[in-house]
C-alpha cells in the first residue's frame, strides 16, 4: 500500500519537472534574465520595473483586500513607513537597506497590528477609514518632523551604486531585484491562496457568520491578512525608494493609497494573477496619457483617468483577469458546441 | 437610572484610560480659557459656524452610507459643484442669495442623480469594492475635469463680490457677524426639514424601511432605486447649500475644495455615528471646534493631523460613534 503511494508519488514528481508546464517556466525565467538586454531602452526598462513594483505592491494588497476582503484606504502609510525607516537608517547610520527594510517592515506589521486589530472586530468601512486617517497623520508627521524626514523637501538617498547600499549603476540590475520582488509576492501570494490561511480568508470574505460557526477565528485571521499584507507593502516601500533614489511625504497620501486597490480591481482582486495584470495596463496608461495627453491640456489626463477607471469597473466588475476567464470558457464552449453539431 | 449607572461604571472600568485623557483635556481648555477668555469664545465660536456648514455635508454621507452602506466620495466634489454653481450664479449672473442657493441645490440634487444612476446603480450587487473604487474614480474625474480651462479653471478664484454684506459686530470681545446668523438659520432650517421628511413623510418611511431591510422593503412594495435615488438626491442639495455657505465664510473657491471637508464632515459623521442623522449635527459641530481650536492653539498645520487623529481614537474606542446603533453594525 505505502509502496505504491510512494512510486506514485516519484512518478509524480518525474511527470511534474518533465511536464510542459515546467517547460514553459523554465523558459519564462530565461526569457526574463534576457530581457533587460534584449529591450536595452532605458525608458521601456523603466516602465517595466515600475510595473513589477506595482504589480508586487498590488498584489501585496490582494492578500488583505482581495482575498479577505478587507479594504483599507492606507497602503500608502506602510510603502512610506518602509521607504522611510529604511532610507533614514541608511541616510543617517549607513544601515544596508537590506537589512534597514526588516525594521520597516516590523514597524509596518505594528501599525497593521494596531489598525486592524481594532477596526476589524468590527463589520463596516472602519478599517478603510482608520487606514486613510492614519495616511493623513503619518503624511503630515512626515512633512513636520523636519530633523529626521526633512520635511516636504523630501530625502534624497545619496547615490553610492553598490550590491550592499542596494543601489545599482544599471537599470538591468534594477529589474532583476523588481522581477524578484514581484516573483515573490506573487509566490507567497498564491502559496496563501492554497493553503489553510488562503481559504479561511475566503471564507471570512464570502461569509463571516459561517466561518465564524465553523470555528474559524475572524478577526485573527482578517488581522494576520493585514499584517502580511503591510510587511510586504513595507518592502516594496524600501524598493520603491532604493530605486527612484528620493522620497518625500507625497508617498503617503490619499491619492497613493488609492493606487493599490485600483490597480488590483482592474485586473482582477482576489485572483492571485489579476494584480499583475492590473499593473502591466495600469502603470504604462497613466504614463501614456499623462505625456501625450497633458501637454495638450494640463489635468485631462486625470480627468480621463478617474472615467475610465468607472468605466473598466462598470463594465468588469471583478476584473480584466476573471473577464478574460470567462470569454475564453465561452469562447471555448461555443467551439466546443459547434463541433458536437458536426458530428 | 440603575442599570444606566452600572451600564456607566462597567464602561468607566473597562475604558478607564480615557478618564485622565479627558480630564487632561479639560483642564489645558480650562488654562487656555483663563488665560485669554475672549480669544478662546472667538476660536469656540468660529468652530461652531464651521461645524454647521460641516453638517450639511455629513447628513448627505450619513444618509447614503445609511441606505446603501457606500462612502460616496464623491460627495465632497458634489459640494464643490455647488459652490461653483451659487458662485457663478451670484456674480456673473447677479442672482440674489436664495435663488442661487436654490439653483446650487437643484443642479447638485441632478448631479447627484446622474452619478448614482451611472456609477453605483449598476454595480448594487457587485463586490463593495467595485463601487467604493467607481465613487473614487467618479471623485477623480469631477476634480480634475472641472479643473480645466475650459470649466472652471484650476485657480483659486476669490469669491467677490460676496452676496451677503459682511456685517460683524462684537459681544464681550468676541466677534459675531450675520453671515454666521444666516448660517445657522439655513443649517437649522434645512435640518428641522429633514427631519420632517424622514420621520413624517411617505418617502421618509420608504428611507427608513430601505435602509433598514432592503429585500423586506422591497416585498412592502417600496421602489427601492426610486428610495436611493431621492436619498442621494438630498444629501446633494444639502450638501450644495453647505457648498455655498462654506465659500461664503472662506471666499476662496478652487476645484479642489471638496476634498478636504468632503473628508473631515465624513469623519463627523463617523464620530457622531454614522447612519444617524442626530449624530451628524453634533459630531460637525465638534470637529468644527476641534479645528479652530487645535488651529489657534497648537498650530494650523497639526489641525489636519489632529482631526484625523480623533477618526482614528474614535474607531479605536467606540467605533459606532456617539449615537450609533451597536447592534446594526457589530458582526
Amino acid at each position: 500500500m505505502s509502496e505504491t503511494t510512494g512510486t506514485k508519488a516519484r512518478s509524480n514528481v518525474v511527470s511534474v519537472l518533465l511536464s510542459r508546464r515546467t517547460m514553459y517556466w523554465l523558459l519564462g525565467v530565461l526569457a526574463a534574465l534576457a530581457f533587460p538586454h534584449v529591450i536595452g531602452n532605458d525608458y521601456y526598462l523603466d516602465m517595466v520595473i515600475m510595473i513589477l513594483m506595482w504589480a508586487a505592491l498590488a498584489e501585496a494588497y490582494n492578500i488583505s483586500g482581495g482575498f479577505g476582503g478587507q479594504f483599507s484606504l492606507g497602503h500608502s502609510a506602510f510603502l512610506g513607513i518602509g521607504a522611510y525607516t529604511s532610507t533614514i537608517l541608511f541616510w543617517k547610520l549607513g544601515v544596508s537597506p537590506w537589512l534597514g527594510m526588516i525594521p520597516g517592515a516590523l514597524f509596518a506589521a505594528v501599525i497593521a497590528l494596531l489598525l486592524g486589530g481594532v477596526t476589524l472586530r468590527l463589520r463596516g468601512p472602519f478599517l478603510g477609514l482608520a487606514s486613510l486617517a492614519f495616511t493623513e497623520v503619518a503624511h503630515i508627521v512626515a512633512v513636520n518632523w523636519r530633523p529626521m524626514t526633512r520635511g516636504s523637501e523630501g530625502i534624497g538617498i545619496p547615490y553610492k551604486p553598490g550590491l550592499a547600499n542596494m543601489i545599482f549603476s544599471s537599470k538591468a540590475d534594477y529589474f532583476y531585484l523588481a522581477l524578484a520582488l514581484a516573483g515573490g509576492v506573487v509566490l507567497i501570494t498564491w502559496l496563501i491562496s492554497r493553503s489553510r490561511l488562503g481559504h479561511y480568508l475566503i471564507a471570512v470574505r464570502e461569509n463571516q457568520e459561517a466561518a465564524r460557526a465553523l470555528g474559524v477565528n475572524t478577526t485573527k485571521i482578517k488581522v494576520t491578512g493585514l499584517v502580511i499584507s503591510a510587511i510586504l507593502t513595507a518592502i516594496g516601500g524600501t524598493f520603491y525608494a532604493q530605486y527612484i533614489l528620493y522620497i518625500d511625504p507625497a508617498l503617503m497620501t490619499f491619492d497613493m493609497s488609492i493606487k493599490f486597490p485600483l490597480i488590483a480591481v482592474v485586473g482582477g482582486i482576489g485572483t492571485v494573477w489579476g494584480p499583475v495584470l492590473g499593473a502591466a495596463i495600469m502603470v504604462p496608461l497613466s504614463q501614456i496619457l499623462r505625456s501625450t495627453i497633458s501637454g495638450s491640456v494640463s489635468g485631462l489626463d486625470l480627468a480621463l483617468y478617474g472615467l475610465l477607471l468607472i468605466l473598466v469597473v462598470l463594465f468588469m466588475p471583478h476584473g480584466l483577469l476573471v473577464e478574460i476567464q470567462q470569454r475564453f470558457r465561452r469562447w471555448r464552449t461555443a467551439k466546443g458546441g459547434g463541433h458536437a453539431a458536426d458530428h | 437610572m440603575r442599570r444606566y449607572l452600572n451600564q456607566l461604571v462597567s464602561s468607566a472600568r473597562r475604558q478607564w484610560y480615557l478618564i485622565p485623557i479627558a480630564l487632561f483635556l479639560f483642564v489645558w481648555l480650562a488654562t487656555r480659557m483663563r488665560a485669554n477668555p475672549v480669544l478662546f469664545f472667538q476660536f469656540l465660536v468660529d468652530g461652531i459656524r464651521l461645524g454647521f456648514v460641516y453638517a450639511l455635508i455629513a447628513l448627505g454621507y450619513t444618509m447614503v452610507y445609511g441606505i446603501v452602506r457606500l462612502i460616496n466620495f464623491a460627495h465632497g466634489d458634489v459640494f464643490m459643484v455647488g459652490a461653483f454653481t451659487a458662485y457663478y450664479a451670484t456674480t456673473r449672473y447677479h442672482w440674489g442669495f436664495l435663488p442661487a442657493m436654490l439653483l446650487a441645490m437643484v443642479v447638485c440634487a441632478f448631479l447627484a442623480v446622474i452619478i448614482e444612476r451611472v456609477a453605483y446603480k449598476p454595480l448594487r450587487d457587485a463586490p463593495r469594492i467595485a463601487a467604493l473604487i467607481t465613487a473614487i474614480g467618479m471623485s477623480f474625474f469631477l476634480e480634475y475635469f472641472t479643473a480645466l480651462d475650459f470649466v472652471f479653471t484650476p485657480n483659486f478664484i476669490s469669491y467677490v463680490p460676496l452676496p451677503i454684506i459682511f456685517q460683524p459686530w462684537e459681544i464681550g470681545g468676541v466677534t459675531f457677524s450675520n453671515v454666521m446668523l444666516i448660517v445657522m438659520a439655513i443649517t437649522t432650517a434645512l435640518m428641522l426639514l429633514l427631519w420632517f421628511i424622514v420621520y413624517r413623510t411617505k418617502m421618509g418611511k420608504a428611507m427608513r424601511a430601505v435602509a433598514w431591510d432592503k429585500p423586506t422593503a422591497r416585498l412592502m412594495g417600496i421602489d427601492v432605486d426610486m428610495v436611493i435615488t431621492f436619498t442621494f438626491a438630498l444629501g446633494a442639495a444639502l450638501a450644495a447649500v453647505g457648498g455655498m455657505l462654506y465659500v461664503i465664510v472662506y471666499p476662496q473657491i478652487r476645484t479642489f475644495l471638496g476634498a478636504m471637508p468632503g473628508l473631515k464632515a465624513f469623519i463627523a459623521a463617523v464620530f457622531g455615528g454614522i447612519g444617524s442623522i442626530p449624530g451628524a449635527f453634533i459630531g460637525s459641530l465638534i470637529i468644527g471646534m476641534v479645528e479652530t481650536l487645535s488651529q489657534g492653539y497648537i498650530s494650523s498645520l497639526m489641525r489636519d493631523a489632529i482631526v484625523f487623529s480623533i477618526l482614528i481614537l474614535v474607531l479605536l474606542f467606540k467605533p459606532t460613534g456617539l449615537f450609533g446603533e451597536a447592534s446594526k453594525e457589530k458582526a
